[in-house]
């Protein structure tokens, strides 16, 4: 069988095996259909990583990071829901590891207030305040109740896709989105009213 | 504030967004209620917001072509290396019982070459001083046979008509000796052996039995008077 290779202008063919074009080819292929859906999938990973971390440039690390992990195992992750729902666990996980750094975390919180007061608004529901106190009080929710809001309140995302992505029953997603809107309203009740009668 | 009958019910309702029928009746008459619950949505809807907010952050533009440089940078996919881990765990495993099997039998065998005996360094090849370790095989053989080796081995001098012989180095010098005395008395040997071979001692022609005439048997008749007087 005759084999074909593709040499970008002004370089030279490598010398390799007949075993290592193979997995070049191999490797070739995975890239391609990893390329076509490496928009959708960054933004997941980051939009994951962001609302466990609450900072850009961790989140994008953490991505990164992901992404990579995910095109290793890209051979075994072919199936769309399956990859996603796969890059979702390793950057949750990824993230929460990052967030557990205490070093890290100190930074990242000075970080966080000198970006809010830069960009502070009077809008409440999109006050910097407010959403200081919504993501904190975000992370202060169990792991399975956290992923599952995260997941919800990104866009494109139903009931159904969200259940799909954690392999669990829509049933359980409902009502732990339910368990967990209630406790972040508990968590931001008192500072809504607080806001709201100044 | 809630009603105390509605509390518990009504705050499900706000936070779920579904209201059912009696819900809807109380919150229609009871105005502290409504305006609870009203509260209540306004919540709600500003934590969705603000998760909207969190949730969809917009993508950072350096992000995608950060991990185009870190795939250009990793190694093949290892899903390849853990086949090539396990085709050589199951090469290994068949090599190693392999060995085993082999170390079994070697064990049970008995022992082919004497510990105590010295190496093989004597080499006798095929050659014209070769010696044979059967004798007979050469000179053993009727004389007609003799000739017909001989003639095979002339037509065929490329394949081995004996084997080549490995001895210690002890027996080596006994087997020199040996073919000398072999070679001196090589033609007796043959005799000998040809003799054997036809049954027959050394000078003694082989006994040459005529055919036998067979004839009619002839017996005259006797004459009268000689048979009466016995005289004639």
């Amino acid at each position: 069988m005759q084999e074909f290779i593709l040499i970008e202008p002004g370089s030279t063919a490598p010398k390799l095996e007949k075993g290592e074009w193979t997995r070049e080819v191999e490797r070739s292929a995975l890239r391609s259909e990893f390329e076509e859906r490496l928009a959708d999938s960054s933004s997941l990973a980051f939009r994951v990583a962001r609302g466990v971390l609450r900072n850009d440039a961790d989140a994008e690390d953490i991505a990164q990071e992901a992404l990579v992990k995910a095109f290793r195992n890209f051979a075994d992750l072919r199936d769309r829901h399956r990859f996603r729902a796969w890059l979702v666990r390793v950057s949750f996980r990824l993230a929460l590891d990052r967030l557990r750094s205490s070093k890290r975390r100190g930074m990242r919180e000075a970080e966080w207030i000198r970006e809010q007061e830069r960009t502070r608004t009077t809008e409440f529901e999109t006050s910097p305040e407010f959403q200081q106190h919504l993501e904190r009080a975000m992370a202060e929710l169990p792991e399975k109740l956290r992923l599952v809001l995260l997941l919800s309140a990104m866009d494109g995302h139903s009931l159904e896709e969200v259940a799909m992505l954690l392999a669990i029953p829509v049933g359980t997603v409902k009502s732990r989105l339910f368990f967990a809107r209630k406790k972040l309203a508990e968590k931001l009740r008192c500072f809504v009213k607080l806001t709201t009668n100044r | 504030m809630f009603c105390e009958t509605y509390n518990e019910s009504l705050t499900h309702a706000a936070a779920s967004g579904e209201l059912s029928l009696a819900e809807r009746e109380h919150l229609a008459s009871c105005e502290p209620c409504r305006i609870a619950f009203a509260e209540e949505q306004a919540l709600f809807s500003a934590i969705d917001s603000g998760l909207s907010i969190a949730a969809n952050s917009e993508i950072p533009a350096t992000l995608i072509p950060r991990v185009r440089v870190a795939l250009n940078n990793d190694e093949p996919a290892p899903q390849r290396r853990s086949f090539s881990f396990l085709v050589w765990g199951l090469a290994s495993a068949v090599v190693t019982a392999g060995a085993v099997f082999g170390l079994i039998r070697l064990s049970s065998k008995p022992a082919l070459v004497e510990p105590s005996r010295p190496a093989p360094v004597a080499v006798v090849q095929n050659s014209p001083e070769r010696t044979s370790l059967n004798p007979a095989r050469t000179s053993g053989v009727s004389p007609l046979q003799h000739v017909k080796s001989v003639a095979l081995a002339a037509s065929n001098s490329s394949t081995r008509e004996f084997p080549e012989v490995i001895v210690p180095p002890d027996e080596g010098a006994a087997l020199r000796r040996y073919e000398e005395f072999r070679r001196k008395n090589q033609g007796d040997v043959v005799l000998v052996a040809s003799a054997k071979s036809l049954d027959l001692r050394p000078g003694i022609e082989p006994l040459q039995i005529a055919e036998i005439e067979m004839v009619d048997l002839k017996i005259p008749v006797l004459s009268k008077w000689d048979s009466e007087d016995g005289t004639k």
